[in-house]
């Protein structure tokens, strides 16, 4: 009988559990599976199996080498599912609101590097129950913006656990190269942020200020438990507050929607990053005067002159 | 999904979910399974044949069957033969981070901000939720609570809009979509003043009023082009730019190749108006270059220099 790629690692993984305790050989295997008769040699229906055991793993599916003798895979090992694959999280329910943020959370990649497996996994959610999505956030069409060559090894070396290297540009122009235990990427006032444990401490690198490509090592990564990844949000968040400054904004402008000022004009904004700030306070122009902090003072005015000069 | 064809892995993924839901729920008619997974009722009847092909050579038994006289009722039904799988296997690990980025940028945005439905969705897929941090709010969540009310009902907003050259105007626009580009927001709607489709950022629109009046016709028939930015009409300005800066490219429709020599990058991008590229080059405060024309690369002198005119502090 033959069978289509699909249907083959479908029989594979129903066959693969049926035995629970002493795992399959691969001679099993080929024997039950109607798709590695139809391979013209041996070699052919093994290559076939490495094939498969790697779409199984893609998928999730994890499988578990028992080996009889020594410690290499051979003709000997044994094969079974591990039955954490069949283990969801806990306290995950759908219901029509969850699935509508879902499929938003799936759509919001936008044909950029991770929509297939977003996609996938939103498929694969929908086998927990026949659950029609809302729509009351149709009208919105959310796009994560990820061209960041870097975004695509970070995510994999995050999945993976493995270390990443990478040469960093800090805002003053000065370069130095990474090793870091990369943990999470999230989009903090419009920046994606690779949040990574570098010299024993958590610290976050803006995307946009790594300048090489991203080597992902074979070292395994350190991983913060999750008190410890609320620590650090809490201590970036109280850095935040901490960042304040002071601009005097011109009436009846965009600035002013933009930052909101008070009846005297002057607004009070906090901030993650002095040069980002900047960055949005130079395209108001002369809507905008910075009062305090010296340093952003200094800043936008040593940019302005830069672009002055290169323009000259 | 859009409707197409799907590979041996995606038609693999599909026949896993699809067997886990028909065991959950019993026999679903191939019209609701097409809906429900997104995907043509074609893919579905593939699905459903590779999970009854699924023979074990060496046992009397298939894995599963499908239920014949449901079939032909146009409903797929499986009775389990030898299988030991009565439901779907958990997420793959990129699967789940990738659904989980998503739900963070979802997090991110302020109108999502208090979404319990969504923090118990990063709870469970992203093991464990972590604050939200923001320096500042640059949209009103009740504007776009408005707008969005607005889209659905299908009625004309009335707003007071700065563009971004600074100029005002009073607009009558039927709102058609609410796109969030990163974290910027863009109302895309049919403008009664302007007699087309246009992309308003919702962070300058001000005194924003909602109205019974039912849309146009023609904001109806409107067909949303996806790239925010306009389909590349405009003039030709010639850029470069350092690594950091490198996502000016991203925010202009790009003209040509795009070009990386001696640690920059360069390339030519279209704009509507030449001043309103000045603002865009001058924030990244001299690591992006206007090589030509001439005219931009005056209106972004001009710029920086009413800026800094603006900006006296004392030598130091």
């Amino acid at each position: 009988m033959k069978q289509s790629p699909a249907e083959r690692l479908f029989t594979l993984t129903c066959y693969l559990l049926s035995t629970e305790i002493k795992g399959l050989s691969k001679q099993d295997i080929y024997r039950a599976v109607p798709g590695y008769q139809e391979a013209k040699s041996q070699d052919a229906v093994d290559r076939l199996f490495e094939r498969d055991k790697k779409s199984l793993k893609d998928a999730g599916i994890q499988l578990e080498v028992i080996n009889n003798f020594g410690f290499d895979e051979g003709d000997t090992a044994r094969y079974r599912i591990a039955k954490e694959s069949f283990q969801w999280p806990k306290g995950l329910t759908l219901d029509s609101a969850k699935m509508q943020l879902l499929e938003l959370a799936a759509k919001s990649w936008n044909n950029q590097v991770l929509e297939g497996s977003a996609q996938s996994g939103l498929t694969r959610l929908k086998s927990l129950g026949l659950v029609a999505s809302n729509t009351d956030l149709t009208p919105f069409t959310p796009r994560l913006l990820t061209r960041h060559a870097a975004f695509a090894p970070l995510a994999r070396a995050i999945d993976t656990g493995a270390q990443v290297a990478f040469r960093y540009q800090k805002p003053d122009g000065s370069l130095s190269d990474r090793i870091v235990d990369p943990q999470s990427l999230r989009q903090i006032e419009g920046q994606w942020v690779l949040l990574a444990i570098h010299d024993g401490q958590a610290k976050n690198f803006l995307l946009r200020r790594i300048v090489s490509d991203v080597a992902v090592l074979e070292a395994e990564a350190k991983r913060l438990n999750s008190a410890e990844l609320q620590q650090v949000e809490q201590e970036l968040n109280d850095f935040v507050r901490g960042n304040l400054a002071t601009i005097k904004v011109t009436a009846d402008t965009e600035a002013q929607l933009a930052l909101n000022p008070d009846q005297n004009g002057i607004a009070k904004i906090n901030f993650m990053d002095e040069a980002l700030l900047a960055e949005d306070l130079l395209e108001f122009g002369s809507d905008v005067e910075v009062i305090e902090p010296d340093s952003l003072k200094r800043r936008i005015r040593a940019s302005l002159k830069a672009v002055m000069k290169q323009h000259a | 999904m859009p409707k197409q064809e799907i590979d041996g892995d995606g038609l693999f993924n599909l026949a896993l979910a699809m067997v886990g839901l028909v065991l959950e729920e019993g026999g679903i008619e191939v019209p609701k399974l097409a809906a429900h997974f997104g995907v043509s009722e074609k893919v579905i009847l593939k699905a459903a044949h590779a999970i009854t092909n699924s023979e074990d050579l060496t046992s009397p038994q298939s894995h599963f069957y499908l239920d014949w006289d449901a079939f032909e009722d146009g409903i797929i039904d499986f009775s389990v033969g030898g299988a030991n799988l009565d439901h779907a296997p958990t997420l793959s690990r990129y699967q789940q981070t990738s659904l989980a980025i998503g739900l963070e940028y979802l997090a991110s945005l302020p109108e999502f901000k208090n979404n319990k439905d969504l923090a118990e969705l990063r709870t469970a897929l992203s093991g464990g939720v972590t604050q939200r941090v923001v320096a500042h709010e640059s949209v009103d969540v009740a504007e776009l609570d408005l707008l969005r009310d607005a889209i659905l009902a299908e009625q004309r907003v009335e707003f007071d809009y700065i563009n971004q050259l600074g100029k005002k105007s009073q607009r009558k626009v039927d709102p058609l979509r609410i796109d969030l580009v990163g974290n910027k927001h863009y109302l895309r709607g049919y403008c009664l003043d302007a007699k087309e489709l246009r992309t308003f950022r919702i962070e300058r629109l001000s005194n924003l009023t909602g109205t019974k009046t039912a849309i146009s016709a023609e904001a109806k028939q409107a067909a949303i082009p996806e790239e925010v930015y306009g389909t590349g009409e405009g003039e030709i300005v010639e850029l470069s730019a350092e690594n950091q800066a490198g996502e000016i490219f991203w925010n202009f429709p790009v003209a040509g190749a795009i070009t990386k020599k001696d640690g920059k990058i360069y390339g030519a991008i279209r704009v509507g108006n030449i001043a309103a590229i000045a603002r865009h080059v001058v924030r990244y405060g001299g690591a992006v270059e206007v090589i030509s024309p001439e005219s931009a690369r005056q209106a972004v002198r001009d710029f920086a220099a009413k800026s800094l005119d603006g900006n006296q502090v004392s030598e130091e």
